[in-house]
């Protein structure tokens, strides 16, 4: 009796995002996330504890986004567990070491694993890490880019030592989001889906969560089930 | 001494101080833990005395809610004197009360009214409802859930807390009257509950003056608070689930790895350091903790603590300053997880599944915790892709070998030697010097007996060595009558007369 609950926040002048790091152990992922979050790079002075759980708050055009940045072990013993990591997430970002060709592979199982598992309802990037790497590249630009583009994802190159693409990585993923949580919306209140009525559903629906400051804030729910 | 050493390696357990077993009152008695520490008389000595005082509060509550009803009846104003001086939120809420009268105290006093003026009877919202004298037997954490929850409502303004009563009184009445659900249905019926109050406390205009999110959201946790405390017992490990069942295979599961060790984990936990080793023993207290909890929100309160503790740990541990990352913090708490073996895990993490407000397990940093939670137990539970031979880089024969108990001692002890407490590290320390100790007097003694033999043969020796001597030389020594040569004839007067000097002529 798993029961998967989505996450749908809408008409809020705050938006949450869970945004998940997916990729093998190694490619720098937890750098990537520190770069962003501390504008930090194996330096002595970071002040956080885990590198693992990190908020971000950001302003796009004027709206607010709060984004909590899950990081995942990305040890192959664990690969099973991902399900657990990623569900009710709204975006994933795919990180892969251009100098290790597994490393992108791994990225492409991911990749069909989520798009199985979420549909296009899941936000995703990849990430092209260790750019100040590049002689040593294995996994060619014009691959990387045109299998994202495939996917529907978004491909950025990045560096944490350099701190190339950080910010470019999570604008462009939270832009997405934006975008995909404002069509969902949408289509609910065409749907006719209505705020301060009270629900009177059936058990189908489960723990939906709606965080407004507006008073009137469109109230959304989605059954969810994606096993 | 070997031997010794090995089988204390294997009864290896909590290592509890006398005193702390005796009652805490000081009466002789051993105490118990289930009572608090106190022995079984002063554990009902003091728990009659709480049950009585929170009566007491409870009458009062009660007596003050009547008060009210009274006045409201009256249209007076309400005397000074039935207003609990200690209570300041009374006064303010009381004063309150006095500027603005009109239509209110109907939702206090149905909630505080005795159960006879009830027309349903909901045992679960027994709490002011029936009088003291025919009260159904509660658990202290009820009446306290039930006290902090109209302290904290007695706070508020009061078209909200009014509107905040009535509505959870509804929704007891209604899970009692609904008490054949199956568990998923009662948790559709709490979820939906949140979502009426989330959507209330937003829209409703007895809640315009909390425009913070912080507010509404401490709202809520209240009265999550409140009604999971109350609904525990019957929803918690419900025996129409399998959760039990889960739980032993859980447990079990567990207990058959107790030979898993931090290194084949890659868990960056080094418990030979003294801090790491605290902190490894904090986040075990706290998971265990967690089952002593009611209500979701201080379940989740206890994975995040034992999740801190673990990144506490792994600092320590690393050998760079890094900040843990989810590739060491996962393998770090199964181990403390597999260390803990937490009791009625399974039953726990379903029960904040179903009953938490989703914005806890969903988002936010408690959510995170408990997700890896749920991973680490999924890891663990799961034979095929999770905890097995190749993830712990072990041949199948290796595995299997520990799991029937069959690895060579040596090597048991060995590992077992790295994650001994230093408490323990220590004694085995003192164990072995005092052994080395013991053998070299040992030696000593021994030596000492060989000395002794050596002196004896020693002067033995030496006397044979004088007789031979004796012997060959044989010098015969005479009685001292040679040294006294003229003495028996001085005796018997045979000494001739001394010679007279004469004078010679001639």
């Amino acid at each position: 009796l798993k029961s998967y609950r989505v996450f749908v926040i809408m008409g809020s002048r705050t938006r949450q995002f869970k945004v998940v790091l997916l990729g093998e152990g190694c490619v720098g992922k937890t750098s990537l996330v520190l770069r962003y979050c501390e504008d930090k790079f194996n330096d002595k002075h970071i002040t956080t504890l885990q590198a693992s759980f990190l908020n971000k708050k950001l302003n796009i055009g004027g709206k607010r986004v709060n984004l909590s940045i899950w990081d995942t072990a990305g040890q192959e013993r664990f690969h099973a567990l991902g399900p657990i990591y990623y569900r009710d997430s709204n975006g994933a970002i795919l990180v892969y070491d251009i100098t290790d060709e597994d490393s992108f592979q791994k990225v492409k199982n991911w990749v069909k694993e989520l798009r199985k598992m979420l549909g296009q309802d899941i936000c995703l990037c990849i990430a092209g890490n260790k750019i100040d790497l590049e002689k040593s590249r294995h996994v060619s630009v014009q691959e990387a880019e045109e299998y994202a583009a495939s996917v529907g994802a978004k491909h950025v190159h990045t560096s944490a030592k350099l701190n190339k693409g950080i910010d470019d990585v999570f604008l462009t993923l939270s832009k997405k989001m934006m975008q995909v949580s404002d069509e969902q919306e949408a289509q609910k209140s065409s749907t006719g889906g209505s705020s301060t009525s009270v629900p009177g559903r059936g058990n189908s629906r489960r723990g939906v969560v709606v965080i407004s400051n507006e008073e009137a804030a469109a109230s959304e729910q989605k059954s969810g089930c994606c096993s | 001494m070997e031997r010794n050493a090995s089988q204390s390696n294997s009864r290896r357990g909590i290592h509890v101080d006398q005193s702390e077993l005796m009652c805490k009152n000081g009466c002789g008695f051993y105490g118990n833990s289930q009572w608090q520490g106190y022995c079984s008389k002063c554990w009902r000595d003091i728990y009659t005395q709480n049950q009585q005082k929170l009566q007491q509060q409870i009458d009062l509550d009660h007596e003050y809610a009547m008060k009210l009803q009274k006045e409201e009846d009256n249209q007076h104003p309400p005397p000074e004197s039935i207003i609990p001086s200690s209570n300041p939120s009374f006064k303010q809420f009381e004063d309150k009360r006095v500027h603005t009268k009109g239509f209110r105290g109907r939702g206090f006093k149905k909630f505080f009214s005795p159960s006879s003026e009830q027309t349903t009877v909901s045992p679960l919202v027994a709490k002011t409802k029936s009088p003291p004298t025919r009260k159904r037997q509660q658990s202290f954490e009820s009446k306290r859930a039930s006290k902090d929850f109209v302290d904290f409502i007695v706070a508020f303004q009061e078209p909200a807390a009014k509107d905040v009563l009535k509505k959870c009184k509804e929704f007891m009445d209604k899970l009692v009257s609904n008490k054949e659900n199956s568990i998923d249905e009662k948790s559709d019926m709490v979820q939906d509950f949140y979502q009426v109050m989330a959507e209330r406390l937003m829209s409703h205009p007895n809640f315009k003056s909390y425009t913070y999110e912080e507010d509404r959201n401490k709202i809520m946790d209240n009265i999550e608070k409140f009604i999971m405390t109350r609904i525990y017992r019957d929803v918690f490990c419900n025996d129409q689930t399998d959760d039990e069942i889960e739980d032993l295979k859980v447990q079990t599961r567990i207990r058959n790895l107790h030979w898993i060790t931090a290194a084949m984990l890659d868990a960056n936990v080094d418990t030979s350091k003294p801090f790491v080793s605290e902190c490894a023993d904090k986040a075990i207290t706290a998971i265990i903790e967690m089952d002593s909890k009611r209500a979701p929100q201080d379940k989740l309160t206890c994975v995040t603590r034992c999740s801190k503790s673990v990144f506490e740990a792994i600092r320590h541990s690393k050998p760079d300053d890094t900040p843990a990352s989810a590739d060491d913090y996962l393998p770090a708490l199964i181990y403390i997880i597999l260390k803990a073996n937490p009791p009625l895990l399974k039953s726990n993490i379903r029960y904040i599944t179903r009953f938490s407000n989703p914005i806890h397990i969903m988002s936010g940093e408690d959510a995170y915790y408990f997700t890896n939670l749920c991973c680490a137990v999924s890891f663990i539970e799961n034979e095929e892709t999770g905890l097995n031979a190749s993830s712990l880089s072990l041949t199948e024969i290796e595995f299997g070998a520990y799991m029937r108990g069959e690895m060579p001692t040596s090597e048991k002890s060995e590992l077992k030697e790295r994650e001994l407490c230093a408490g323990l590290q220590l004694m085995y320390k003192n164990l072995n010097d005092l052994a080395s100790l013991h053998e070299r007097t040992d030696r000593l003694f021994d030596e000492a007996m060989q000395m002794k033999k050596g002196i004896q043969r020693h002067s033995l020796h030496v006397k044979e060595q004088v007789e031979k001597m004796l012997d060959e030389t044989a010098i015969d020594i005479r009685s001292r009558s040679s040294s006294a040569l003229d003495e028996d004839l001085f005796d018997a007067g045979l000494l001739p007369p001394p010679l007279l000097p004469t004078v010679a002529h001639r």
